[in-house]
């Protein structure tokens, strides 16, 4: 799983990481600032809810601060970060009961009769997520973590505590569904 | 690949290319800000007889939160809740300090916590001068109440997302309220 953070060359984030981790709370923001941007997206897709979201871009930060001295720099700190975001949301999500729904090969045809394709706009973002937002919890997190975060499916399996082959096809599955709903 | 599966990759690719200048649309970082100096400040003694740092919330301010859970609980229980419609909430949220067992983020986990650590100020009562006692308990029923009320709500309606986070937060907060209990003796 990787994705390059935003600005600051290596060096620099390994100082303003080593002071957050003595307690500065000021090199803390502008790790805050750096990664934000992708953590609230994972929040708002894996959500679904900007709410929702919002509330997790905290718990996800304040846990971050809180366990900062375990980071030992071993990954990137944005692969850390984003493996800490991803775990906070499912367990929301787990714990408000939304992680239970199975997307089974028929579902997809039903989605189809039951739904009206969303034009493809200029705005990709909006549309995929107006698409992912109507898909079933389980597929849409498998297709946000594989397919737009670049996690593995044997990682998305030890994340979501499913086996990999399960993971793969809620992912195949809610991709047969996106190109339904995005009428391609 | 098909052209179809080409375009959704194009389309995802894009999307995650607008990822990257997107933040939320409110400022976060004040309220980041805020649970981190409070979970620095009342951290608790892991064992008896360290010095604790005085907590920095004034009696005022916790009578504020309660008011505050207190509204929030009464703007639900009045069935205007919606998920959208949680703007005015407070925020009163509050995380474990570093120093504390670590405290899963569910109404289970934070109920017990709160057991603990009421059991402990039971023992400790006697040691808190009478005006303190008289808010932590105001306090601490302004809170109780929420979390009552809460409580039926989610019975009601025990898939309502928002009246579950609710009731965690108001967990949350009677566990900030009882640790700063620990800290002020």
């Amino acid at each position: 799983m990787t994705r390059p953070s935003p600005s600051h060359d290596d060096s620099e984030i390994d100082d303003v990481v080593r002071r957050a981790q003595r307690g500065d709370v000021d090199a803390f923001e502008i790790l805050y600032r750096t990664h934000l941007p992708r953590v609230y997206a994972l929040c708002r897709r894996m959500s679904g809810d900007e709410r929702e979201a919002h509330e997790l871009v905290q718990d996800v930060f304040v846990r971050a601060w809180e366990r900062l001295a375990s980071f030992r720099g071993e990954s990137a700190l944005s692969t850390w970060l984003h493996r800490l975001a991803a775990n906070t949301v499912l367990e929301y999500l787990r714990w408000a009961k939304r992680d239970d729904t199975r997307f089974d090969a028929g579902d997809v045809d039903q989605l189809s009769d039951h739904s009206e394709a969303i034009d493809v706009r200029a705005d990709a973002r909006m549309d995929l997520d107006t698409a992912l937002a109507r898909l079933p919890h389980g597929a849409r997190i498998a297709f946000i973590l594989h397919d737009i975060e670049g996690y593995s499916h044997q990682e998305i399996a030890e994340l979501t505590g499913t086996a990999p082959g399960t993971a793969r096809a809620q992912a195949w599955r809610a991709r047969q569904a996106l190109l339904k709903l995005l009428d391609l | 690949m098909t052209d179809s599966e080409q375009h959704l990759d194009k389309i995802v690719q894009n999307a995650r290319a607008l990822d990257e200048g997107k933040t939320p649309a409110s400022d976060l970082w004040p309220a980041i800000r805020g649970r981190i100096e409070r979970s620095k400040v009342v951290a608790m003694p892991e064992l008896a007889g360290h010095a604790a740092p005085r907590p920095a919330r004034s009696r005022r301010t916790l009578a504020w939160i309660g008011a505050g859970v207190a509204a929030a609980v009464a703007f639900f229980v009045l069935g205007r809740a919606s998920s959208h419609g949680i703007t005015g909430a407070p925020d009163v949220q509050v995380v474990a300090s570093p120093t504390v067992t670590s405290v899963a983020d569910s109404g289970g986990a934070y109920e017990e916590q709160a057991r603990i650590l009421f059991d402990r100020l039971s023992l400790e009562r006697s040691l808190l001068r009478p005006e303190a006692l008289k808010q932590i308990d105001r306090d601490l029923q302004v809170v109780d109440a929420a979390i009552a009320e809460l409580d039926a709500a989610v019975a009601r309606d025990p898939n309502n997302p928002v009246l579950r986070r609710l009731l965690v937060s108001s967990y949350r907060e009677k566990v900030d309220i009882l640790k700063r209990v620990g800290n002020a003796e």
